[in-house]
């Protein structure tokens, strides 16, 4: 079992006063907290915060905790010495939560406050559970069945809290949008004392597509056109998500217009557009003649694309 | 319960309708919390009186969020309706930043 540095965890020195802990105590929770927080182990860090905060804002906690020696060195593995469990925490524990501190905590203060909290005495519905799952862009606009594996914390026989992988095959319904969510009732974390589980929520992210980008329902297409296309006029193919749509690039186009294919995003009430942003690409001459080519356009436009620069 | 095999129900949270009644058992809170959430501005139901209140899926998840908030943090009322708004609207931004990012190759 490894030995926990609370002061550490908390950022204060093992002097501190009961003022400066709860100052850290809050400023971390407030940094920390899973609802906030966007970093990936937030709820752990979290846990580990309140794990902290609970042992050192009581005093008898804390000299308990204390007691174990300042001249700990790390990273050696703590065995508590036999009888060790008869600390304080037998009698009133204070813990109104059912957190789960783990081995080390209880290693101090007794087998009798994790009793308390899973579930001996009071009743409380389980965690929601929330997970973000990647799909592709095309099973948004069609709808699809995928197998989503994670992992979830959960309970074992022994009431410990482990990693477990869970497999869920999940309906996708047409038109789902980024940031949505979807609801898999009682699928989350298990209830206490007999209340019922929690939710499991799937936050639906879309994997990055090479060619299109989706923006609430509206998807969006970088088109690479010919110079010539854009100059003169053409009628060119376009991809959309439902399949291949014939598009008219207006004579005198510039890079960066953008045109609008009508309800050709993502399905719904009111279906999202296909933007297609206009791309000139211009050939590299490969020989001597379209060089000429080239040279004789200059010649004949006369253009200075820098008039307005003021040079 | 349905096992891996079978394809979960999959339903979307905004399309979740849910009564007063059932928004309370949904949560595990009582009428009077529910009640308060609303006056301030936590959840907004449809509907004008209480009979005639209905839930998104979405504000359950908003309530739920704000029960997490006054628990850990010691938020009052005002404080959680304030976060979960610039909340709300830090997660759509920081989505919309990473598309962005990456459409430009950053």
């Amino acid at each position: 079992m490894r030995y926990k540095d609370y002061y550490e965890t908390l950022g204060v020195p093992r002097s501190a006063t009961g003022e400066e802990i709860k100052r850290a105590y809050r400023k971390l929770a407030r940094r920390y907290h899973p609802d906030v927080s966007d970093e990936a182990n937030a709820e752990e860090r979290f846990k580990e915060v309140q794990e902290a905060y609970e042992v050192l804002k009581d005093p008898d906690k804390r000299s308990a905790y204390d007691r174990l020696g300042s001249d700990w060195r790390q990273h050696e593995d703590f065995t508590p010495p036999p009888g060790w469990n008869a600390g304080p925490g037998h009698g009133d524990a204070g813990f109104a939560d059912a957190r789960d501190f783990g081995d080390f905590f209880e290693s101090i203060f007794g087998a009798a406050a994790g009793e308390r909290r899973r579930g001996q005495g009071f009743r409380m519905r389980g965690e929601d559970h929330s997970v973000k799952v990647r799909i592709p862009l095309e099973d948004a606009f069609a709808g699809n069945t995928r197998r989503f594996t994670f992992s979830m914390p959960a309970l074992d026989e022994r009431g410990e809290v482990r990693e477990s992988k869970r497999s869920i095959d999940v309906t996708i319904p047409k038109g789902v949008v980024e940031g949505q969510h979807i609801r898999l009732a009682a699928q989350g974390g298990e209830g206490f004392g007999g209340g019922p589980a929690g939710d499991l929520l799937l936050e639906i992210e879309f994997e990055p597509h090479p060619r299109f980008h989706a923006i609430g329902r509206d998807i969006h297409l970088d088109l690479p056109i010919a110079p010539w296309e854009a100059a003169l006029g053409a009628r060119v193919t376009v991809p959309t998500l439902g399949g291949r749509v014939e598009l008219n690039v207006p004579a005198g186009s510039q890079s960066g217009r953008k045109l609008r294919l009508q309800g050709r995003g993502l399905p719904g009430k009111t279906p999202g557009d296909q933007y297609v942003v206009l791309r000139i690409v211009v050939p590299e001459p490969r020989d001597d003649a379209q060089k000429a080519l080239y040279r004789e356009m200059a010649e004949k436009m006369a253009f200075d694309p820098r008039a307005g620069l003021g040079i | 319960m349905a096992g891996p095999r079978s394809p979960q129900r999959a339903l979307l949270d905004d399309a979740t309708v849910l009564s007063l009644a059932e928004f309370c058992r949904a949560g595990d809170v009582s009428v009077e919390i529910v009640v308060e959430m609303v006056e301030q501005g936590v959840i907004e139901p449809q509907g004008r009186q209480r009979a005639d209140w209905r839930f998104s899926g979405a504000a359950l998840r908003q309530a739920r969020r704000a029960l997490r908030l006054r628990r850990d943090l010691g938020l009052n009322w005002p404080g959680v309706a304030l976060s979960l708004s610039l909340l709300e609207e830090l997660t759509e931004l920081r989505r919309r930043h990473r598309a962005l990012l990456r459409r430009l190759d950053l």
